[in-house]
């Protein structure tokens, strides 16, 4: 079972800056059109694989190892459209592993 | 008018009580002559809220397919008789004006990548459909781990590329027809071919779909259609 992890400040800042970099390169925009507000589909012209090569991303570079359907089962409940709302994700996935589904108190959601 | 100008292809695929078709994104002109033509007013706010103009190509086109089908089909008799909204679970659904003559549309749903806008349109109540358009290309091969897992997944032998794309898109299918977009699609499926370009789909939620799908030059086009309610 992954164990979880706290990130700090500057990991997050770390997370957020790399996909900002990673979403820059792979959609062909410069890098200070994209802000925590942008919308990856409708501002950047991104489409739904984009998410998962991210998440791809991020656990190999933290070793995550959760399931692809519990990421799912996680974005029904918190879909994403910008880019905070993607770095808000990617940092509950590194940090809360295979615990995601779980509410922050422990008990198991419904 | 627009729908008389506009080239749609119809695409084989699915029941015969839906109606599928692609449009060449690369073929409209004038995109905001378009936007003017086709959109609502509401219709015309979102759109303005695009920022990327490949995204709003994309969007508008999608809208003028749809419109343009219930325009031949008699359904309405102009394009501001309707629009096309998101319902509580994210799907696209035609709303139509108070006092229009609303015609029996039991669903419709939406895709695009690349060149096409791909639009499905079905008659038959109670089903819910969901259709995806996707380009056979070697970038599913970098994530084929996280979402190809399904050891089930039975696809006749093609390539790597395309298997994955088939199945990318019949996953996408199923998500658009079942509501809850990427999350539900990265959930676990299985899927059997059962002939050719006809398939069975489990998900791990219990439910069960029909879909199908046909290649044309270089991209899958899959739908996925739901039975039970």
């Amino acid at each position: 079972m992954n164990t979880a992890r706290q990130l700090t400040p500057e990991e997050k800042k770390d997370i957020y800056e790399h996909i900002r970099a990673f979403l820059s390169d792979e959609l062909d925009v410069p890098l200070e059109d994209i802000g925590p507000d942008t919308k990856i589909i409708d501002d950047l012209h991104g489409d739904s694989m984009i998410y998962l090569e991210l998440v791809e991303d991020f656990k190999k570079k933290y070793d995550v190892k959760v399931e692809v359907a519990v990421i799912g089962r996680y974005l029904q409940k918190h879909p994403i459209y910008t880019v905070q709302q993607t770095a808000e994700v990617v940092y509950a996935i590194v940090e809360r592993a295979d615990a995601l589904l779980l509410p922050e108190s422990g008990a198991p959601s419904a | 008018m627009f729908a008389e100008s506009l080239e749609l292809t119809p695409v084989p695929v699915g029941a015969e009580s839906v109606e599928v078709v692609l449009l060449d994104l690369t073929r409209i002109e004038d995109v905001e002559a378009m936007a003017q033509d086709v959109l609502t007013a509401a219709e015309r706010e979102a759109y303005a809220s695009l920022g990327h103009p490949r995204r709003r190509r994309e969007w508008l086109g999608a809208r003028a397919a749809l419109k343009a089908i219930l325009l031949r089909r008699g359904r309405i008799s102009g394009a501001a008789e309707c629009e096309i909204q998101k319902d509580a679970r994210g799907r696209p659904e035609i709303v139509f004006a108070p006092g229009a003559h609303a015609p029996e549309v039991a669903d419709c749903s939406i895709s695009h990548q690349g060149r096409f806008a791909c639009v499905a349109l079905s008659g038959a109540a109670p089903a819910r459909i969901g259709v995806d358009v996707e380009a056979i290309s070697p970038r599913l091969l970098k994530v084929a781990g996280a979402f190809a897992e399904d050891r089930q997944a039975r696809l006749r032998s093609r390539s790597a590329e395309e298997r994955l794309t088939v199945l990318w898109a019949i996953k996408e299918a199923c998500a658009k027809a079942l509501g809850g977009g990427i999350g539900t699609a990265l959930r676990s499926v299985r899927c059997e071919e059962t002939a050719e370009g006809r398939h069975r789909v489990w998900t791990d939620l219990g439910r069960e779909l029909r879909a199908w799908h046909v290649e044309r030059n270089g991209y899958v086009v899959a739908l996925a259609d739901l039975q039970d309610e």
